[in-house]
Formats: structure tokens, C-alpha cells, sequence
């Protein structure tokens, strides 16, 4: 259900976990740069149970943001795709209010790019 | 990445009415205070230039410069690497009012680790402001923005600071990009 690989944060000096991806990579890298320390999937949500309380459907979001008790949730996918991760950070809110949670999708992430230089090419 | 200057958003005129308007505000703010305007190099130059003339007090101007993310190392591994100061303040900041002055706020990463840095510099007091605030993909949420100028749609932008690498930046007005 997750690809967790551990804890993992910006300030330690560890081998990468295993992203799913050139952009969450860059995104780790654009975090550390800027001394934003982040935990890899460190954290499933679930977000649908069967009648007798068994886990039906969760979400890992990629990345947390412990100093800014935030989750972020990345999408390489066209945006006709990304309406599934959208549907999931819909339910992360309406079950857990308490829950920070951004969505940074193909868009968001081309404007990284533009911003800061980010390498999205695997 | 290059690109075209596109339709004008800000006119130089509106620009440097908001410029008075905010250096009235912070002259009158921090009145009897011990002012320091930090620029942050290099696309809060034009805006600090600016706003420095506009601020009928005494104060010191200084800049810094933040090594940008573009330029780390591409091969370092996630966990390594952090952002260094290519050119720290010169000036002794120790119980002084230091406001940093940038174009623009997006993800708020850049200004946050500039402020993280001039904090422990053991300021009185510090704030930032910026002419343009771009909230769509604001990370760092607890910004101390003193002031911002105008809120800016969320476009590819050119001139007073941003745009092109710094090919841009000189343009009096804030242009919307097109063709990047």
C-alpha cells in the first residue's frame, strides 16, 4: 500500500529512499537546499473501511514537512490523471481537518522549474 | 529557459505609487526606530532601490545574496547540500530593525532561509516585504511579511526584478512572459 522506506529527513546524512520519481528526487533536493527538513511517506492515511473497520482505501502522501506540519502530495501525471490524487487529498481533509495538505501537481511543478531551476527530466 | 515579454501587468507608474505607499507606511511604522533595508540580491534590487528613497527616515541599506537552488550541485543526493550565503550583510544587524526586501514571495523557501539566516544575526526586530506575492504554492506559511505590494496572478512574470535569468529584470514594469 506504501512505499515507505523509513524516516528520512533533509538535516540527516543518509542514502535516498527510493523515489518514484525525478521530481519528487528534486523536490527533496530543492527542501534540503533551502534547510526544510521532510520525511519521506512516513505516514499512511486511510481514507475508506470496510463495514468491519478493515483498511479499503489509503494515501501515503510523499512528503512530510515536520517544521511546517505539512504533507505534500506531487503528481507528474497528465492533468486529466491527476484527478484521482485530487479525489484522495479531497478525503485526506474531509477525515482528517486537522491534516495540512498541498497538492503540487504537473503545473505546480513546472513552475518550480521556472522559479528555482528544477531538473523534472528523468 | 528564455521567453517573450508579453502583455504589461504593472505599469511603471502603478508600481511606483505602491512604492510610496509602502515606504510611507514602513517610514511611519518605524519611526524612532534603527532602520536597516536588506535587499535581496539580486531581483529585490530594483524594488529596494526604490523603496530606499521612499522611506522618509535615516537608515542603512545592505544586500544578500542566497546561492540559488539552479546552481547547487545536481549530482548531490537528497540529505546533502544547503543554500549558501554568497554575500552575507556587512553591516552589524545586533538590535537593529531589519527589513528584507525581495520582488516577489512564491513557495517562500528562498525568504524564509534569508530570514532564518538574519535572525541569527540577533536583530531587534525583522520583517520582509515584497512587491509581489505569488500565494498559489506557498509553503512556508508563517512568512513576517511587513507589507506586500500588489497580489500576482499566477503567470510566468518579466521585468522589475524577475524574468529571463536576469535579462529581464531591468524593465520598469511587471510584464506577463509568454512563450516559455
Amino acid at each position: 500500500m506504501s512505499r515507505k522506506t523509513g524516516d528520512f529527513q533533509g538535516d540527516h546524512r543518509a542514502s535516498d529512499p527510493r523515489f518514484a520519481n525525478a521530481a519528487e528526487r528534486e523536490c527533496a533536493r530543492l527542501l534540503d537546499h533551502f534547510g526544510i527538513a521532510w520525511q519521506y511517506e512516513p505516514r499512511t492515511f486511510v481514507l475508506a473501511e470496510t463495514p468491519d473497520g478493515a483498511p479499503l482505501e489509503a494515501f501515503a502522501p510523499d512528503f512530510h514537512l515536520p517544521g511546517l506540519d505539512l504533507y505534500l502530495e506531487l503528481t507528474t501525471a497528465s492533468p486529466a490523471l491527476t484527478s484521482r490524487k485530487r479525489r484522495k487529498v479531497r478525503l485526506l481533509r474531509a477525515r482528517h481537518p486537522e491534516v495540512q495538505v498541498r497538492l503540487f501537481d504537473r503545473r505546480d511543478l513546472a513552475a518550480l522549474a521556472r522559479s528555482h531551476g528544477l531538473r523534472l527530466a528523468a | 529557459m528564455t521567453g517573450s515579454v508579453g502583455p504589461l501587468l504593472l505599469s511603471a507608474a502603478q508600481l511606483q505609487a505602491r512604492v510610496a505607499e509602502l515606504g510611507a507606511d514602513i517610514a511611519r511604522e518605524l519611526a524612532g526606530g534603527d532602520l536597516v533595508l536588506v535587499a535581496a540580491l539580486k531581483a529585490g534590487v530594483p524594488f529596494f532601490a526604490d523603496l530606499s528613497r521612499a522611506i522618509d527616515l535615516p537608515l542603512a541599506l545592505d544586500t544578500i545574496e542566497l546561492e540559488p537552488f539552479a546552481a547547487a550541485a545536481p549530482g548531490a543526493a537528497a540529505g546533502q547540500g544547503r543554500a549558501r550565503v554568497l554575500k552575507d550583510v556587512d553591516l552589524d544587524l545586533a538590535g537593529r530593525d531589519v527589513v528584507l526586501v525581495d520582488c516577489i514571495v512564491d513557495t517562500g523557501l528562498t525568504l524564509a532561509c534569508i530570514l532564518r539566516h538574519l535572525a541569527s544575526l540577533a536583530p531587534r526586530s525583522l520583517a520582509a516585504v515584497v512587491m509581489l506575492d505569488r500565494p498559489y504554492r506557498r509553503l512556508v506559511a508563517d512568512l513576517p511579511l511587513r507589507h506586500v505590494g500588489f497580489v500576482a496572478p499566477d503567470v510566468p512574470l518579466a521585468g522589475y526584478g524577475l524574468g529571463d535569468g536576469g535579462r529581464l529584470h531591468h524593465l520598469p514594469g511587471v510584464h506577463v512572459r509568454s512563450n516559455i
